[in-house]
């Protein structure tokens, strides 16, 4: 059998995707220069168990924290906020990301079909422990 | 680990259309900051929605008797009871959250431990954050810097330490520091500045090996330092550090934020230094280390704008005492020749901001302005200097395409003006015949995107100088990202820097020598060219190891030389009639594993040397050698962490007073290591503690003194002859003048320190 290879949608597909299948959101917050969401990236999000998993129960987005486009989630605009020369976070991270009041790399998120953020994890994640949060999560 | 179930309802803006309605709105908030995607709901009915960036909500409901639940992650959750009235517009004004004293309290995360990392640009630029720098805590960004490879901050005198930092060998006035991208430490405060700037206002430091003189102008060719201050969004609501040494030194950075308005929020960090101990271990009767007391406050505001465009001020306030000299020296003695002492009072302050055009174009307007005022005696002989510089900069950042281009104009004003002979002036007002330079310049940068592999990037700029007329400055730097984790760059350019010597050359102010300018001198230029390759590998259970080699050369014309060997009693600077080379290769390793063991090691090898006339010299004070290191080691299930941190450097040729001078003519290869225990089980706490210098290693070691004649400082039983040369004597053995100049690492031996470090978020 062939690895399958992990479907990563976009925000402004949800909505429409949601209307073939609810599933539960799936949202990955990253930037560039983090070496752990590069390391989850390369290792976590290639094992195979985790891609079948996301592919089958969840809609997977990886989201770049410092992306600067904006994003329409749910009727919502999100827009990129600069607070330096060239630094700078975009609101959707923002939402989605913060953890007791302040936003870190890797975070993890998910949101079920209601759209509320059922968990929100905001340290690097091994293949182990992410199969065990996809498995409970994914109803 | 802990999975957090918590809910937090994101359904937005209801549609309805119900006649007999009405409306609810309202603003969330807390700790006066506006609550975006706080759940807002009625309960029991399906009227409800989340609130905007403004906190905002807006809720179109049928008349009735409801509650209002307002939920929102980490806070308590609001209910009212209320009634609408059919067609009532009820306006809630301002509802504020109560954080909740939830689980949610796990402070340390391998994710934001983003210690060093290089930006996804063609030009190599290393990362360092205010991790990095916390395994071996310092109380100023120019000690701080010893832990990074091919950095050196260097001290150039035994009396007043003053220094300079050396980037792959060359000397201070090479390497430009900014602050948020702006020059405002140059010329005169590169020599007592950075010690001035506290390491609790630092978000991240950026580091460019090599000319950058293409996008910086003047003074950036042979590296740069860019400190990027914190942002008052990002910066904790209150934080303290306060650290004191064996030694009795004194180190507290304070930072605290708040929020004036909905759209200004306030970062304000006050640092306090005090070193008022004197010692001496080396018995030379001069105390060891400058005595200090410093006090630094700055200020930041952001200012939230439409569309998201960026608005920042910010301004710092410096006022420094610091003397050395002999131990019996007081400040009644400041400026005789009865009892020898530097002594240096400056006083400074900087404004800068930075203003996004409201325009549909990224257009950026940054700007700075600082004053400088120096008034220091050494020993009898008084150097007082007023500096400011005025900057300002326009860029217009635009994306077309496969181009990223970046085109600017600059203008730089420096005012300088001292009592020595650089700026004339009759000896009743020395003060009185300022030197005013500008600077204008152009600049455009284009990075081209060849293909997700490739990517080039060409830039050229041309500054016109008031005194040495057009100068033009290209730069070339290629990408080549051979896989997702193998990188090579190419870098070329040239660099160019107008010269101030009195701002500069430290040994030029004590006053022990007389100076000559031989001719008119030209601005120094530097060709470099250098080669970068950076591989990572990713291992299992979030483990990491990057590692990076780099190699470069540079050739520098016009370099301005300081002769301190023709004329013992002289400085006589020339351009030099030759070229200064620079050329060496360094390596960086940077393990971490998921058990929480880092390491990060760094080599530098390098070859400086002028030639003149045929004939190579290798530059004095300058190591072929060096090396960094930092183990850190996390004890699982603990709230222990260790760090072991040193520097290593190879032997330098070092400025000798004559054939006779019985010092070593060369260092012997030295080192500091330093060791850390850091305990974070306390909430909101972080202490840590250790040892300095645990090997005790000190210059003095080998040789019979540091400071030539300490005991006749004013030279008083110098006898020289009819060439200005020294004539040894019986009480001069050695045919020594006094010279605080043979110096290159600090005095301070093995030493305890503890320190805490409070966070409120």
């Amino acid at each position: 059998m062939k690895a399958q290879s992990l479907n990563n949608y976009q925000f402004e597909q949800i909505d429409s995707l949601s209307l073939i299948e609810k599933r539960s959101v799936a949202v990955f917050i990253y930037t560039d220069w983090c070496r752990y969401c590069k390391n989850m990236e390369q290792k976590t999000f290639k094992n195979t168990e985790i891609v079948n998993k996301l592919n089958k129960k969840f809609y997977f987005v990886s989201l770049n924290a410092e992306e600067e486009r904006a994003i329409t989630f749910r009727g919502h605009r999100f827009q990129f906020k600069p607070n330096g020369k060239s630094t700078g976070i975009h609101a959707l991270a923002e939402a989605l990301g913060t953890v007791d009041n302040k936003i870190s790399y890797p975070t993890f998120c998910i949101l079920n079909t209601d759209y509320e953020i059922i968990f929100q994890y905001d340290a690097y994640l091994n293949t182990k422990n992410m199969i065990t949060i996809l498995d409970q999560l994914s109803n | 680990m802990k999975i957090r179930l918590l809910i937090f309802f994101i359904i937005c803006c209801f549609s309805s259309t119900f006649l007999a309605q009405a409306t609810l709105k309202g603003i969330v908030k807390a700790d006066e900051e506006p609550l975006a995607f706080a759940n807002v709901m009625l309960r029991g009915t399906t009227y409800g929605g989340a609130t905007d960036e403004f906190g905002h909500f807006e809720i179109q409901a049928p008349a009735g008797i409801y509650t209002l639940e307002i939920a929102m992650l980490g806070y308590q959750r609001f209910e009212q009871s209320l009634e609408l009235k059919i067609n009532q517009i009820l306006d809630l004004e301002t509802i504020i959250l109560e954080e909740s004293a939830s689980t949610l309290n796990e402070i340390v995360v391998t994710g934001t431990l983003k210690e060093v990392n290089r930006i996804e640009s063609p030009v190599p630029v290393e990362v360092y954050n205010p991790t990095f720098f916390k395994k071996n805590p310092t109380p100023n960004i120019f000690d701080a810097l010893q832990n990074v490879n091919g950095v050196r901050p260097q001290l150039n005198c035994n009396v007043c330490n003053t220094g300079d930092i050396h980037i792959n060998g060359l000397e201070g006035p090479y390497t430009m520091v900014l602050i948020d991208g702006m020059p405002v430490v140059s010329s005169l405060a590169t020599v007592y500045g950075l010690s001035g700037i506290p390491n609790s206002l630092v978000e991240r430091i950026e580091i460019v090996k090599g000319p950058a003189s293409s996008l910086y102008g003047s003074e950036a060719i042979g590296g740069l330092i860019n400190i990027i201050t914190k942002n008052p969004q990002k910066a904790p609501l209150f934080s303290a550090d306060i650290m004191s040494t064996s030694w009795q030194e004194y180190n507290a950075d304070l930072g605290f934020k708040f929020n004036i308005s909905k759209k200004v929020s306030i970062l304000t960090g006050a640092n306090y230094f005090n070193y008022n101990n004197i010692i001496d271990n080396n018995k030379d009767h001069f105390t060891d280390v400058t005595l200090q007391n410093r006090v630094s406050v700055f200020q930041k505001w952001n200012i939230a704008r439409k569309n998201n465009r960026l608005f920042t001020l910010a301004g710092r306030y410096f006022y420094e005492d610091r003397w050395g000299g002999d131990v019996n020296w007081t400040k009644e003695f400041r400026g005789g020749d009865e009892i020898y002492g530097e002594s240096i009072y400056t006083k400074r302050w900087e404004f800068l901001g930075n203003y996004q055009l409201p325009t549909t174009e990224k257009l950026l307007f940054s700007f700075s302005y600082n004053d400088h005022d120096q008034n220091s005696v050494y020993g009898n002989t008084a150097y007082l200097a007023r500096q400011r510089i005025g900057f300002g900069q326009l860029t217009w950042d635009k994306t077309a395409g496969y181009h990223d281009l970046l085109i600017g104009t600059a203008l730089r004003y420096t005012f300088y003006d001292d009592n020595t002979p650089a700026t004339g002036g009759a000896e009743a007002n020395p003060l009185n015949n300022p030197d005013k330079i500008w600077l204008p310049g152009v600049f455009v940068q284009d990075e081209i995107r060849l293909n997700p592999q490739h990517k080039v990037l060409l830039g050229l700029r041309y500054d016109y100088n008031s005194r040495h007329g057009n100068i033009f400055t290209p730069r070339f730097a290629y990408k080549w990202s051979i896989s997702k984790n193998d990188i090579l760059r190419l870098n070329a350019g040239k660099g160019f820097r107008v010269v101030n010597l009195f701002t500069e050359e430290h040994a030029a102010l004590t006053g022990a020598r007389e100076i000559i300018i031989k001719n008119e001198l030209k601005p120094e230029q530097s060709y470099n060219i250098n080669v970068n390759y950076i591989k990572k590998i990713y291992l299992d259970n979030g483990g990491f190891i990057g590692f990076d080699a780099a190699a470069w050369y540079t050739y520098f014309t016009n370099v301005i030389f300081p002769d301190y060997e023709t004329n013992a009693n002289q400085i006589i600077y020339d351009n030099l009639d030759g070229h200064a080379v620079t050329t060496g290769m360094s390596t960086n390793i940077d393990v971490s594993f998921a058990n929480g063991l880092t390491l990060l090691a760094g080599a530098t090898f390098m070859d400086v040397s002028s030639t003149e006339n045929g004939i190579k010299e290798r530059q004095m004070l300058t190591e072929r050698f060096t090396g960094t290191w930092a183990v850190s080691y996390k004890f699982p299930k603990s709230s222990f962490g260790v760090d072991y941190t040193g520097n290593i450097y190879g032997p330098m040729r070092l400025p000798l007073l004559g054939d006779l001078d019985p010092r070593q003519p060369n260092s012997p290869t030295w080192s500091i290591q330093n060791i850390q225990l850091t305990y974070n089980g306390i909430k909101n706490l972080e202490i840590y503690g250790g040892v300095k210098n645990l090997l005790n290693w000190t210059p003095n070691k080998g040789n019979p003194f540091i400071i030539a004649r300490a005991d006749d400082p004013f030279d008083k039983h110098v006898k020289f002859d009819t060439d200005g040369q020294v004539i040894a004597t019986p009480d001069n053995p050695y045919a020594l003048t006094f010279d605080p100049a043979y110096v290159y690492g600090p005095n301070q031996g093995i030493r305890g320190f503890l320190g805490m470090r409070l966070m409120i978020q």
